[in-house]
């Protein structure tokens, strides 16, 4: 198909144009992202196009081929046009002269058809503005969006921008989530909180740590507790069914079986005593500072 | 525009001409006769305002009356999605070179030889249209008439691209993809559709063939259309004919003078 121009003359029943709205000035193509690759200024028509695969060099070439062109509306009833006529031809009328844009024909003995380069107001404003509607419906389209949304069985909110966070409140339970994804959830069976808890303090009964997949630590700056007592084996040889015990008043192990245990201090040792209170099972070794020292006998009693 | 004979345009620029359709729904032509109410409807842009990246889909109309198939069902002839293509033609009277040498006499006695036109009734070649698909239809049983919906092949653009392994990592070319888009919905490229840019399309994962080829026209200033032919066709902004100021007919034809167009200033 070639580009080529109708000539309509008077053979037009009606033919109402607009101003020329002027040259193409401007081409914004936005990605996915809501990147704006922007080419050009103000002083003219601006496109818009939606394109994932865009770039400012792209955006420049568009606006480049558009360089001195110019979009002229009008609405054209009745024009006797060939039909050989297709979208995108050029038309003159009258001196009139713009592009087939939209094309309607309802066939009869003539060949007549509806034409036009629509707009849609046949005011083009001279002085660029943005009345305060459309800019709270941008606003709203483009920056953030909210809702309220009550149901038979049902209510929540949300607000959405670049993220998105909602609650819902339900008949047996409460949700709030962040992206789609619930990071707190309040049911008969208590409060679920996925992700951090951040606060000042926490008064609870038993505090159990991990569950499936998570590394079972409790990290902190101090430790202060009473004591603890290690309910699990630790694995490796000899350090079963054992344990250890930390206290305000010292530090003690608490073997099953002594036999099997080895005790190493990574730190110089400087104690007025080492003490073993046990009856059956005696160290065999204590190792001071890489220095092996044989255990010959412990006084009993 | 479409390419049309030296009969056409002669019969056009006579002024004098009459059109006359047909339809041909699955293979089936219907005539005049048979035809009510045909209309075709198309656009460029997606909405009231001049754009880019736009596909419009353009659709059809038209009504079958009792005469074309008497005592059936004629909804239940034409299948689902049937193919339909609306076809034009203008007939006049053109001058018949072959008989313009006459004779008479203007008295008794007195013979004259002298050139007369004269005219001969013919009509000139089929135009084809618009190609379009049964979108949905109206039976009225009781006066045996069918209403028939038509959209064009960009309808079949609205589905997912086919998935492909072969897509090269630095993306394919937008012709290749534009040609392979054409072949998916059954369509060929129209020649005139230029992509001389050259730009690296990415494997596009999650768009529609349309959105893609939206995409492709925006990067070129223009919207895609189907042609009255049925070809797929990118229609730029840039791509208007330039204004001019020859000298021309009442019906568009170039008034020439020594072979040359006369411009007007």
């Amino acid at each position: 198909m070639s580009r080529e121009k109708v000539f309509v003359g008077q053979s037009i029943q009606q033919l109402s144009s607009s101003p020329d709205w002027g040259s193409y000035s401007k081409v914004i193509l936005i990605t996915d992202e809501g990147e704006g690759y922007v080419a050009g200024d103000d002083n003219g028509l601006t496109l818009e196009a939606e394109c994932p695969y865009a770039s400012q060099a792209i955006a420049d070439a568009v606006l480049a081929n558009l360089q001195g062109k110019s979009y002229k509306p009008y609405d054209g009833s009745s024009a006797y046009i060939t039909p050989a006529a297709e979208i995108g031809d050029g038309m003159t009328s009258d001196g009139f002269y713009s592009g087939i844009y939209s094309l309607s024909r309802k066939f009869s003995k003539v060949s007549a058809a509806d034409i036009a380069a629509p707009s849609d107001t046949e005011v083009q404003h001279e002085i660029q503005y943005e009345p305060q509607s459309e800019r709270k419906f941008t606003r709203k389209m483009k920056e953030i969006s909210s809702a309220l949304v009550q149901k038979v069985d049902s209510i929540s909110a949300w607000v959405q921008g670049d993220q998105k966070f909602e609650w819902s409140l339900m008949e047996d339970c409460m949700e709030w989530k962040a992206n789609n994804r619930t990071v707190m959830k309040i049911s008969s069976a208590g409060l679920e909180v996925t992700g951090s808890i951040k606060t000042g303090s926490i008064f609870t009964g038993d505090l159990y740590v991990g569950g499936a997949g998570e590394t079972n630590k409790i990290s902190a700056s101090t430790l202060r507790t009473g004591a603890q007592w290690p309910t699990s084996s630790y694995g490796g040889t000899g350090y079963t069914n054992g344990g250890y015990s930390l206290t305000g008043g010292g530090f003690g192990f608490n073997f099953n079986n002594m036999q099997y245990a080895d005790v190493y201090y990574a730190q110089p040792i400087n104690a007025s005593s080492f003490r073993y209170q046990g009856t059956q099972y005696i160290p065999r070794n204590i190792v001071v500072s890489g220095v092996t020292y044989t255990v010959l006998a412990v006084p009993t009693g | 525009m479409q390419n049309t004979s030296e009969l056409f345009k002669t019969i056009w620029n006579s002024g004098n001409y009459e059109s006359e359709i047909k339809a041909v729904i699955n293979g089936v032509e219907y005539f005049e006769n048979q035809l009510m109410d045909v209309s075709i409807k198309r656009e460029l842009f997606g909405g009231n305002n001049v754009t880019i990246g736009s596909t419009c889909v353009a659709s059809c109309s038209l009504t079958l009356t009792s005469d074309t198939m008497t005592g059936r069902d004629i909804s239940a002839q034409i299948p689902r999605g049937a193919r339909i293509e609306i076809w034009e033609r203008i007939s006049g009277e053109v001058m018949d070179t072959s008989r313009n040498a006459v004779a008479g006499t203007a008295k008794p006695g007195i013979a004259i030889v002298g050139i007369a036109a004269e005219y001969k009734a013919t009509h000139s070649e089929w135009l084809l249209q618009g190609v379009f698909f049964v979108d949905c239809r109206d039976y009225t049983s009781w006066e045996s008439r069918l209403v028939l919906e038509g959209v064009d092949a960009m309808i079949f653009a609205d589905a997912d691209y086919p998935g492909e392994d072969t897509w090269p990592e630095n993306g394919k070319r937008d012709i290749d993809v534009a040609r392979q888009i054409a072949g998916y919905i059954n369509v060929s490229l129209d020649s005139g559709t230029k992509l001389g840019n050259n730009y690296r399309i990415p494997i596009p994962l999650s768009y529609t063939m349309r959105e893609v080829l939206g995409f492709i026209g925006a990067m070129y200033g223009g919207n895609w259309v189907i042609t009255k032919e049925g070809k797929l066709s990118l229609i730029t902004l840039a791509g208007l004919p330039e204004e001019t100021n020859f000298l021309v007919t009442n019906y568009g034809s170039p008034i020439k003078f020594g072979g040359d167009r006369i411009l007007v200033s």
